[in-house]
């Protein structure tokens, strides 16, 4: 998709700001929060590319990053089939923003995901819509995820924020992966004791 | 009288549109404005059953193909099979139809065969699950929005073709541009309200050139 000048200057300055560090990509839903158990799953809430390599390139930064312990993509496919698979997702709509409504994400299909992966979190991310600025060719990944704590599927986490690729070059998706794996590893208390 | 202002409204901005494609957005929707185009003329297009699909889950894409499958089942004679029934029969629906590249598309192809040759088997086994006459597959591939002073213009440019079978001939191809502009109401309207009033009437226009070369209003 193309956009205007305006959106193009928007986006600009959103790159620049997530680069200087005002990059807010995860948030616990409960200040006390006390993770209750050390396994995570990262999964792709789309069944499309993007949304597939970001949750891998997360899970990556999270198994360097923290103190989880991260299921691979590999074995996430071998418990899920198929994976990625569709998962209805936090939003009403995507088309230039994504609408949020973090009610609306299909907790029973995570439930029954989580019963065949076994993990104690859930966190899934969605890059439903990407924005391509005209004649630059950056695109911006909009992003919303939320953590899942199990049993119960209760919600403990959630973002929307924006990724960025500039000019097919994915270093700036890898930096956004590393800082959305960090703070989500921060904010729950799981933070590596390298990091 | 509503529908008659709404239709109005609809006719002019699709006439303005048809102005500002061929003005210069050349590079978006090709400059082409062809809602659906028979691949051969010579050859009628039969009203029989018909299923529309949406060339992948993203929210543009399964929107045109929600509204042409209604305004399909309403205005023709075609046997319209809902979005509903095609979930039921295609565990998975909606999946993603590759596109060729857009490069591989030339600017002024008014017959275009949007969907890379690869895809061809997921469309056939998709019709074999739904054991129909026809095929619609549509994508919106692009969309843009203009921002000017006052207001801002959201352009969709819809991708599509029919599939006819046996066989899986491509009998008809989509491709056009559709804009709806905010207006003072923008303030009371929900966000994506312009972008969808742009798909609608995608959708419409795309029905109005089916009911034209098939011969198919109810």
């Amino acid at each position: 998709m193309r956009i205007g000048l305006a959106l193009r200057v928007a986006v600009a300055a959103m790159l620049a700001l997530a680069a200087s560090g005002c990059f807010n990509a995860f948030n616990v839903l409960d200040g006390n929060f006390k993770p209750k158990g050390r396994s995570i799953a990262v999964l792709a809430g789309v069944p499309e590319d993007a949304s597939v390599a970001i949750a891998a390139l997360v899970a990556d930064e999270l198994r360097k990053q923290s103190r989880y312990r991260v299921m691979s993509q590999a074995q996430i496919a071998e418990a899920l089939k198929p994976y990625p698979q569709l998962i209805k997702g936090p939003y009403r709509s995507a088309y230039f923003e994504i609408d949020v409504d973090w009610s609306l994400t299909d907790k029973q299909k995570l439930a029954a995901m989580q019963r065949s992966l076994g993990v104690d979190y859930l966190y899934v991310m969605w890059a439903p819509t990407a924005i391509t600025s005209g004649s630059s060719k950056n695109t911006s990944l909009h992003v919303v995820a939320q953590l899942f704590e199990f049993p119960g599927a209760k919600e403990v986490g959630q973002g929307a924020f924006q990724l960025y690729i500039q000019k097919d070059d994915a270093t700036n998706l890898k930096q956004g992966a590393e800082r959305v794996a960090r703070q989500l590893a921060e904010k729950t208390g799981m933070l590596g004791k390298n990091q | 009288m509503v529908t008659t202002r709404v239709s109005a409204r609809r006719r002019f901005a699709r006439v303005l549109l048809v102005a500002v494609l061929t003005a210069g957005l050349a590079g978006c929707g090709g400059g082409v404005y062809k809602p659906f185009n028979p691949v051969d003329e010579k050859r009628p297009i039969k009203p029989a059953s018909i299923a529309v699909i949406s060339g992948s889950h993203q929210d543009g894409d399964v929107k045109l193909a929600g509204f042409v499958t209604k305004q399909l089942a309403e205005r023709t004679k075609f046997r319209v099979l809902s979005q509903e029934e095609i979930g039921k029969r295609a565990p998975g629906y909606p999946s993603t139809i590759g596109l060729r590249k857009r490069e591989d598309i030339k600017d002024d192809d008014e017959k275009v065969v949007w969907f890379a040759p690869s895809e061809k088997a997921k469309l056939d086994a998709l019709q074999a699950r739904l054991k129909v006459d026809h095929l619609f597959v549509l994508w919106i591939p692009h969309m843009t929005v203009v921002t000017s002073n006052n207001s801002t213009t959201y352009y969709v440019y819809p991708a599509g073709n029919m599939l006819e079978y046996p066989g899986g001939r491509v009998v008809g191809s989509t491709r056009m541009g559709m804009g709806s502009s905010t207006s003072i109401l923008a303030l009371f309207r929900s966000k994506d309200y312009y972008i969808v009033d742009a798909i609608e009437m995608s959708a419409e226009a795309i029905v109005d050139d089916v009911i034209k070369f098939t011969k198919s209003a109810k």
